[in-house]
């Protein structure tokens, strides 16, 4: 719903202003005007999502030193009108103020000097005060209030201090009190006092507490700057409001002329033209405590009733109104570029172009085809060529035209921010004019990169594919290789697990969780692919649980249909094992049931890679078919009876039970995660308790002897039972669509990626950060991890016998191996383990299934 | 005296969980212990609260455990003291905890400005922040954070009876950090602390400029000993930033040595680089400003002619933190604030010691 009223986006444009204290002098003034609804007041890295969430309708950007122009024009054009309120010319006014002046509807200066070189687009607007920080009351008497004859409280400009050393030496009498702070662009300053007395800095509340208490505020002027015309404003600065609002006494130095157009010389400020006259002057005031107080009174009232941020505001609110298009800008946002498709960035760990692949990169290469055409895929993913994490390509889907680049700095392991990648990030986002992003796996990536988009204005989706968000170590297989139980687990236990896995020291679990429940705070969907996904993810980041940006959606399969089932009775039983054959994949366990069965009326159909330190098992019985293309599944399952889905995690959604599903296959799973979430015992398949190779073994047997069971349990099967591609992208694309209307995507205005935003570290609201790594204390190789198993993997003997590896150095292990496979195998074996630890290096397999 | 030494009785308890049916507040670092140097204030905040709850009422436990406890416990309030700076501090799920049980959870910041950027971590998570420095309360930009100082253990910082009739060891004590803002301020004093028995200690001095710097560090409980044997106590704000880029804040607000020497009976001399001090000590009477080296000098020399003046202001100073500048006053001030009334038995202000 749009109102008529004000929602103000307001920004100081200076990170790490100062004087932001005058920034939130203008919030609270926003807030008291009437015809202001709301206020939001937000940083760079939130500026964009605060404006577009609270729909904001006008841009208040304050200060103008430091302004990023792209991100400016991007707020500008979803917020519709916007202010710039420049506060330190003529000093910054060129090139940098005039030249930014151009992107806003209505520009206010600090100096009434400055005003023409704008060129009719600037009005002059100076400082105020505030009552919050400013207002104290004034005495009745000066006996026992004032602590200090003079006060001076100002950076230390060289002229400032040539005068105040002068003034020191005609005034012995006096006692002064003295902050002149001075920084590397000035002169050291030099008051002929000790550096001490005078080298502090005092926040604005209490510079009004000792102007206050003290019986003359010398007002001096800046007289320093850029070149010699733009060395001196011709508008006080804000100090003459803020001291008259304390109830300080103000003797000003009248060659700032306009001074007196503010406040009444000699009826609430004194001035002077020389030292001498300065001293004289004081001398005078000191003496006459009764007219004093009463000009400090009158001042005060002065500013009161003039000089507040409320007066400056309600200027500002008035010329806003005043502009003819102001009600276009608010009620119809001027319409995008007509014809344009929607850019639609993935963001995964691999493609379906670099094998091994599994679910989330089948997924990814189905969706990206699969869009309407109002949409155009785009997908970011790591270079196999650099080694994951070192280089990256973008790749348009439909034309196939790629953008590579290498990273100069090494592969962000252990990171949860990387300045290098998220700048080269947002370079991308930016030249490519992604208007929405989804990522699909933070594998190889750091946590930090959904922020880039997030800080340019872009909505961002995220697909939790597995644990990754609860663990680096995203399967959640502990250190004894078992399903963790992380929802039951303390931190400290995570901690401990870690430092077992990978020896990351105390505090590593924590310190990533803060980032990723953080930046988890700033996604506009996180889709989970189960329930149980959901619940696990929620434990260590409750919001998510009843988040209504949350949702739990499937991987679907295409919409192809399943090949009919031949109608052969025949004596054996066919068992399908699809998936990558690995430990997680439940691959012990298949060696003992394989074992066990070997002479059974069962015939087992692996379909996978079967991966380092496995063997392709030798058995009559077991055929290995290897690794398999996307969506050729549906001829070899067309025919087998039962699959056997035997995951020892908590698998997310395991897009091989939808196409098992699909042939009229019947399921035997392990009751964890996905699996035991969306099969029914007895229903539509069967569920047999984790890492148990007997059951399984009992399961298949019965199930050779009793057909009809099979066939009832085929009977339950349906469509409804497995995602769909076409259902899932009409629901998807729903999803999108209102992330885009809310954004603004289709209607905001066509100078959105006009200019790229300045290079920043990613970041949010929310977020701080002192170490970009999380995991801390020495990272061991990951094959180290392997010895460090009470368990090693178990391997497939020739002779039928499977065998549990022993602890032991690489090299015992590989003699090991070479003593009973041979020296083909032992090579092959080699190069496939070398070629891992080579992807890895800085710890990691690319896989994700 | 029989009241303060109840008091300080009760205060020697430690929390033994399960001690007690009911738990008012859940009070724990809101860093990990293990990293936190400054884990023993919270023994003093739960000191303080305890004194408003009633002893066995509060469960002081670490950050790891505050979720846990609060789910057992169900406080009326969980209270985070301390800082957020380091990286290891996940509030997710003690979040949740407190809102499964429908408790606030209360953040109480006690290194604001120095680390006001880290501030950012808890804006959307605490219901109330309290902070230490009331310039840093005005640039949190959201609702319900307050002001609230620290204050003095009347246990810890209470000095040793025997030391009341004691001769001073030393004309001049600080304790604190070597920043370069201290380090300039004694430079320019050296000259006048050079003629009298001054002791510096603390870490990072520059021991060859400043002979009577000690790079020695005193445990906190020990500090009273040191702040009641001395003459004069010099106070000098911090200028140590460690996470302070966003707005590059001034502090305004003393530190907490300020109110520990004054628990301590100490006579303070103070850089006036901020006047809130004059909040909480009344000027000349309580506490002593000095605004140059000269100032100092003059001040100085008052003092250590007329040590009478000296043990009145100490003495002064240490009846007006008793009175309002305890753990459990600010304890009062933040459960008020907080909209939470106080129960128990010792609500009335603890009386000064006979001895004193």
């Amino acid at each position: 719903m749009i109102s008529t009223k004000w929602r103000v986006l307001l920004l100081d444009t200076k990170p790490g202003n100062i004087n932001h204290y005058i920034a939130l002098g203008i919030e609270a003034a926003l807030r008291d005007d009437p015809r202001v609804e709301a206020v939001h007041f937000a940083e760079y890295g939130d500026a964009l999502p605060t404006a577009i969430h609270n729909h904001c309708n006008l841009f208040v950007a304050f200060d103008g030193e430091e302004l990023d122009r792209g991100l400016c024009q991007r707020i500008a054009a979803i917020c519709g009108t916007s202010v710039l309120w420049v506060t330190d010319d003529p000093y910054d006014r060129e090139p940098s103020n005039i030249s930014n002046a151009e992107l806003f509807d209505v520009v206010f200066t600090n100096d009434s000097a400055s005003v023409a070189y704008y060129e009719g687009k600037a009005r002059h607007l100076p400082f105020a005060a505030n009552p919050r920080f400013n207002f104290k009351e004034i005495p009745e008497r000066d006996q026992g209030h004032y602590l200090y004859d003079v006060l001076f409280i100002g950076t230390a400009w060289p002229n400032r201090v040539h005068f105040l050393r002068k003034l020191i030496n005609e005034l012995p009498e006096a006692k002064f009190k003295l902050a002149l702070p001075s920084n590397e662009a000035l002169p050291a300053p030099d008051l002929g006092l000790a550096p001490s007395a005078y080298g502090w800095r005092v926040p604005n509340s209490e510079m009004c507490r000792l102007a206050n208490r003290s019986r003359v505020v010398l007002g001096l002027h800046r007289a320093f700057g850029p070149e010699p015309g733009r060395s001196q404003a011709s508008t006080p600065g804000p100090r003459l409001y803020e001291i008259a609002l304390a109830g300080g006494f103000q003797l000003v130095d009248l060659s700032l002329s306009e001074t007196v157009e503010y406040f009444d010389l000699g009826k609430e400020i004194a001035g002077f033209s020389s030292l001498q006259e300065c001293r004289d002057q004081i001398r005078y005031f000191l003496s006459c405590p009764d007219l004093r107080i009463e000009m400090a009174r009158a001042a005060q009232a002065r500013c009161l009733a003039e000089h507040l941020y409320e007066h400056r505001i309600r200027t500002i609110i008035d010329a806003v109104e005043s502009i003819p298009s102001r009600r276009v800008s608010v009620q119809t946002p001027v319409s995008a570029s007509p014809g344009r498709k929607t850019r639609i960035l993935f963001v995964s760990h691999n493609s379906v172009n670099h094998p091994p692949f599994g679910g989330v990169e089948v997924y990814v290469d189905l969706l990206s085809r699969s869009l309407p055409d109002a949409f155009e895929s785009f997908h970011y993913y790591p270079d196999s060529e650099w080694g994951l994490g070192s280089g990256i390509v973008c790749q348009n889907i439909r034309t196939g035209e790629k953008i590579q680049h290498r990273f100069a700095t090494p592969a962000p392991w252990g990171k949860v921010t990387d300045v290098e990648r998220e700048q080269h990030f947002a370079e991308l986002l930016h030249d490519l004019q992604i208007d929405l992003v989804h990522f699909q796996h933070l594998y190889g990536f750091t946590w930090s990169l959904p922020l880039v988009p997030r800080t340019m204005g872009l909505p961002v989706v995220m697909t939790l594919a597995d644990h990754f968000a609860a663990c680096d170590n995203y399967t959640l297989l502990n250190a004894a290789r078992q399903y963790c139980n992380i929802p039951q687990r303390p931190t400290t236990a995570c901690d401990v697990c870690l430092s077992k896995l990978n020896g990351a020291a105390a505090g590593s679990a924590a310190s990533r969780r803060a980032f990723v429940g953080s930046v988890l705070e700033n996604i506009d969907l996180t889709i989970f692919l189960c329930e149980n996904a959901r619940d696990i993810t929620s434990s260590l980041f409750p919001s998510l649980a009843t988040d209504e940006r949350a949702w739990v959606e499937g991987f679907p399969l295409d919409d192809r249909p399943a090949l009919a089932r031949p109608n052969t009775r025949r004596p054996f039983l066919k068992v399908a094992v699809i998936g990558n054959f690995a430990f997680h994949k439940g691959a012990d366990i298949l060696c003992d049931i394989f074992q066990a069965m070997r002479d059974d009326p069962i015939e087992f159909h692996v379909h996978g890679d079967v991966q380092p330190p496995y063997e392709p098992p030798v058995f009559p019985n077991v055929r290995v078919h290897g690794a398999y293309k996307p969506h050729t599944l549906r001829g070899p399952l067309c025919d087998a009876d039962v699959g056997l889905f035997l995951s020892n995690w908590p698998e997310t959604y395991v897009m091989t039970l939808s196409e098992a599903w699909r042939a009229g296959v019947v399921p035997i799973v392990g009751d964890i995660g996905a699996l035991g979430e969306r099969v029914q015992h007895g229903v539509n398949g069967l569920k047999v308790p984790v890492n148990d190779a007997g059951t399984v073994v009992h399961a298949l047997r019965g199930l050779t002897a009793n057909r009809h069971e099979l066939e009832r349990m085929r009977s339950n099967i349906e469509p409804a039972l497995y995602c769909r591609l076409e259902g899932h992208v009409e629901r998807l694309t729903q999803k999108y669509d209102e992330l885009l209307s809310k954004y603004r995507v289709r209607s905001r205005k066509t100078n959105f990626f006009k200019e790229p935003p300045r290079p920043r570290a990613a970041s949010a609201g929310n977020i701080f950060r002192t170490d970009p790594v999380w995991r801390r204390g020495p990272a061991l190789p990951h094959h180290a991890v392997a010895m460090v198993q009470p368990n090693g993997p178990a391997t497939v003997q020739p002779n039928g016998s499977a065998t549990v590896q022993l602890n032991g150095s690489l090299i015992r292990r590989v003699y090991r191996f070479w003593r009973s496979r041979g020296v083909k195998a032992t090579v092959r074996c080699s190069l496939a383990e070398l070629k891992r630890l080579a992807n890895e290096k800085g710890g990691r397999n690319a896989q994700i299934t | 005296m029989r009241k303060v030494a109840e008091m300080l009785k009760l205060l020697d308890r430690k929390f033994e969980p399960g001690a007690s049916a009911t738990i008012d507040l859940v009070l724990a670092g809101a860093s990990p212990d293990q990293i936190n140097l400054n884990a023993a204030l919270r023994s003093y905040v739960a000191e303080g609260f305890e004194e408003v709850f009633g002893v066995g009422r509060v469960a002081n436990v670490p950050l790891a455990h505050a979720d846990e406890s609060t789910r057992r416990f169900r406080p009326r309030m969980t209270l985070l003291f301390g800082s957020c700076l380091p990286d290891p501090c996940d509030y997710f799920r003690l979040r949740h905890a407190c809102d499964q049980v429908g408790c606030p959870l209360v953040f109480w910041l006690h290194d604001d400005p120095y680390e006001f950027d880290a501030g950012a971590k808890i804006r959307r998570i605490a219901d109330h922040i309290f902070t230490n420095d009331r310039w840093a309360m005005e640039h949190y930009h959201r609702d319900r954070v307050w002001h609230l100082p620290l204050a003095a253990s009347p246990r810890v910082h209470w000095p040793h009876r025997e030391l009341f009739h004691v001769r001073p060891a030393r004309d001049v004590f600080f304790c604190g950090v070597a920043d370069a803002s201290r380090q300039g301020i004694l430079r320019d004093l050296a000259a006048v602390l050079g003629t009298v028995q001054t002791q510096i200690y603390g870490d990072g001095w520059d021991t060859s400029s400043l002979p009577f710097c000690r790079n020695e560090r005193i445990p906190n409980d020990r500090l009273a000993d040191y702040y009641a044997t001395s003459r004069v106590v010099l106070n000098l704000g911090r200028d140590f930033h460690l996470a302070n880029r966003k707005y590059q804040l001034d502090p305004a607000t003393p530190g907490p040595r300020t109110f520990e020497a004054a628990m301590a009976g100490a006579c303070q001399l103070m850089f006036a680089e901020s006047l809130e001090i004059l909040d909480y000590f009344k000027l000349d009477e309580e506490i002593l400003l000095f605004d140059s080296p000269a100032d100092f000098q003059q001040i100085l020399h008052w003092l250590l002619a007329d040590p009478k003046r000296c043990r009145r202001i100490g003495a002064a100073a240490q009846a007006r933190c008793l009175r309002d500048h305890t753990y459990a006053a600010r304890a009062r001030q933040l459960l008020s604030l907080v909209g939470l009334s106080s129960v128990g038995s010792a609500s009335e202000p603890a009386a000064i010691p006979a001895a004193a």
